[in-house]
């Protein structure tokens, strides 16, 4: 085997598992049992098995892996090393870039269990610190969190619906079996305490070089999103250890993201399934850090982003893979790895992952292009202003002129060759 | 983006310098249409600027053009219709006297 298809085959995998935004989203639901959340939950909706998450279907749904690899063409996955973008100084800065996630917290980013940062039961301080009260807990987690590295932090009670009812795990000690499938193991969840509280945390990922989907550039700007994830998760559940409560971090692993992010008013719901932050839109990584002190929750947060979507559908213009849906909200999707029960825009997780397979790299042209994604300057913020009217008609406006204005451009092959000489 | 502001300021304050000078000189009662006319053009020219400089810090020509154009427009229209409306008041006053 050449080192050019040894690339490929290694990238592939990679890719795989970094679908994780993606796969969270599309197993997603919003809300809360508690239903903190400003989104429709109806009974439908049960706690998701891993099992079925894009990431872990590769472990077991043998039909589905065949179907994605063979969409792949190894000749010109190897032609992609000439690509501004794919080339082997890009995808150098990408594996730089994913380098901490894949040394401590690896296999996390495709929902491997119990890896290094994320490991559940860490030893904490005997004596526990005493606050004031929830609120002034609150206070004193939210500031340590920001100064660990968090650009954003909300506060949401505990929710075992968005824990997975069973784990998946690969068993990287054991050979492949016979037919040179993985060996995994399944088990319910039982965590060494019972979480209380959440504290939810986005990662800004970089501007400049997840503009540049889908290449290996912005593969870099995913990748230091992970490695950010897994170091600043690990600080905050290691602070609140030292405190004396039992606390630790998961970023894919264990639950869903999303439905916290938004019961903890970090933002919404967007048509192409992620969170949509008033800050960065959806050019974040989530982290979340269970622990069981009792925390003051911060309330769900609507600034617009929902409405917007009803006019807008830049996201789904720009996927290449046709993954993401134009019509009105329902409440299932289309395949296993879609929970139902939730009223909101369920993608296609197989569609997008087959897209991802034939790039040679991962993509992330809908966080790219939706109107939300844009660096905190004044101008955004007064078009930010303007978008949460709630006026239908301003929006479909708005999200005309984004485009028009040339924001939000994708498929830039001449900005790929560029990133190398700005200084 | 210190700078911006800066410089934004001091064309604001060259803006209205040169105004009320002008005013001053030619000795004009503005009535409080072209008033209006005046910071809201002047106020457009501001923000096309601001506009202008944001989107060539972060590297969007697109969007610099497109401002330029759009928002560079409605100034020019305001400011000719704001002149037409001072001469219009110039010429009564001086009808007046
Ligand atoms: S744009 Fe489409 S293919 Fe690309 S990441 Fe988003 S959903 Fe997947
Ligand atoms: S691109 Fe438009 S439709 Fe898609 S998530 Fe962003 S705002 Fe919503």
């Amino acid at each position: 085997m050449n080192n050019n298809v040894k690339t490929a085959i290694k990238l592939d995998r990679r890719q795989f598992l970094k679908i994780s935004a993606l796969a969270t989203t599309s197993g997603a639901l919003m809300g809360t049992s508690e239903n903190r959340s400003p989104i429709k939950i109806t009974n439908k909706c049960q706690r998701m098995d891993q099992k079925n998450t894009i990431f872990s279907r590769q472990l077991w749904d043998y039909e589905f892996v065949k179907r994605i690899e063979s969409s792949i063409d190894r000749a010109s996955m190897e032609a992609l090393e000439k690509v501004k973008g794919w080339t082997p100084l890009d995808q150098a800065l990408d594996q730089a870039a994913w380098a901490l996630d894949h040394k401590f917290a690896s296999g996390s980013e495709g929902g491997q269990p119990h890896s290094q940062a994320y490991e559940w039961d860490e030893p904490k301080r005997r004596k526990k610190v005493e606050f004031q009260n929830p609120k002034d807990a609150s206070r004193k987690i939210k500031k340590a969190a920001r100064y660990l590295g968090a650009n954003l932090v909300g506060i949401t009670p505990y929710d075992p619906l968005w824990t997975y009812s069973r784990l998946i795990k690969e068993n990287f000690e054991s050979e492949p079996n016979s037919d040179g499938k993985p060996e995994f193991e399944q088990f319910v969840p039982e965590f060494p305490f019972e979480p209380k509280s959440v504290v939810a945390i986005a990662i800004e990922m970089d501007y400049e070089t997840m503009a540049l989907s889908p290449s290996s550039l912005e593969g870099a700007a995913t990748g230091l999103g992970y490695s950010r994830m897994c170091s600043v998760g690990y600080s905050v559940a290691t602070f609140i250890r030292a405190l004396g409560y039992r606390a630790f971090a998961n970023g894919n692993d264990v639950s869903l993201s999303i439905p916290y992010a938004v019961a903890a008013g970090l933002g919404e719901l967007g048509r192409h399934g992620m969170l949509i932050t008033p800050e960065y839109g959806p050019r974040v990584r989530l982290v979340k850090v269970f622990t069981e002190l009792e925390l003051k929750p911060d309330n769900p947060k609507a600034f617009g982003a929902w409405e917007f979507c009803k006019n807008c559908k830049r996201c789904a213009d720009a996927c290449p893979s046709q993954a993401i849906p134009t019509g009105e909200p329902t409440l299932e999707g289309k395949t296993i790895s879609n929970n139902p029960g939730v009223l909101k825009w369920y993608i296609d997780p197989e569609k997008c992952i087959q897209f991802w397979r034939e790039n040679g790299t991962d993509c992330a042209n809908c966080i790219t292009a939706c109107p939300f994604n844009k660096p905190p300057m004044w101008h955004h913020q007064l078009s930010a202003g303007i978008v949460a009217l709630p006026i239908a008609p301003i929006h479909a406006i708005m999200a005309k002129m984004d485009k028009f204005f040339g924001f939000g451009d994708v498929n830039d092959r001449r900005a790929n060759a560029a990133f190398w000489e700005k200084d | 983006m210190s700078l911006i502001t800066f410089g934004l300021g001091a064309i604001a304050v060259l803006i209205l310098w040169g105004i009320t000078g002008w005013i001053k000189r030619n000795q004009i009662k503005l009535s409080w249409p072209s008033w209006l006319g005046v910071i809201l053009t002047a106020l457009l020219a501001l923000f096309t600027v601001a506009w202008l400089l944001s989107c060539i810090i972060e590297r969007e020509t697109q969007a610099a053009g497109m401002g330029l154009l759009i928002f560079g427009a409605l100034a020019l229209i305001g400011f000719g219709l704001t002149r037409k409306k001072i001469i219009k008041d110039t010429k009564s006053q001086a009808k007046g006297k």
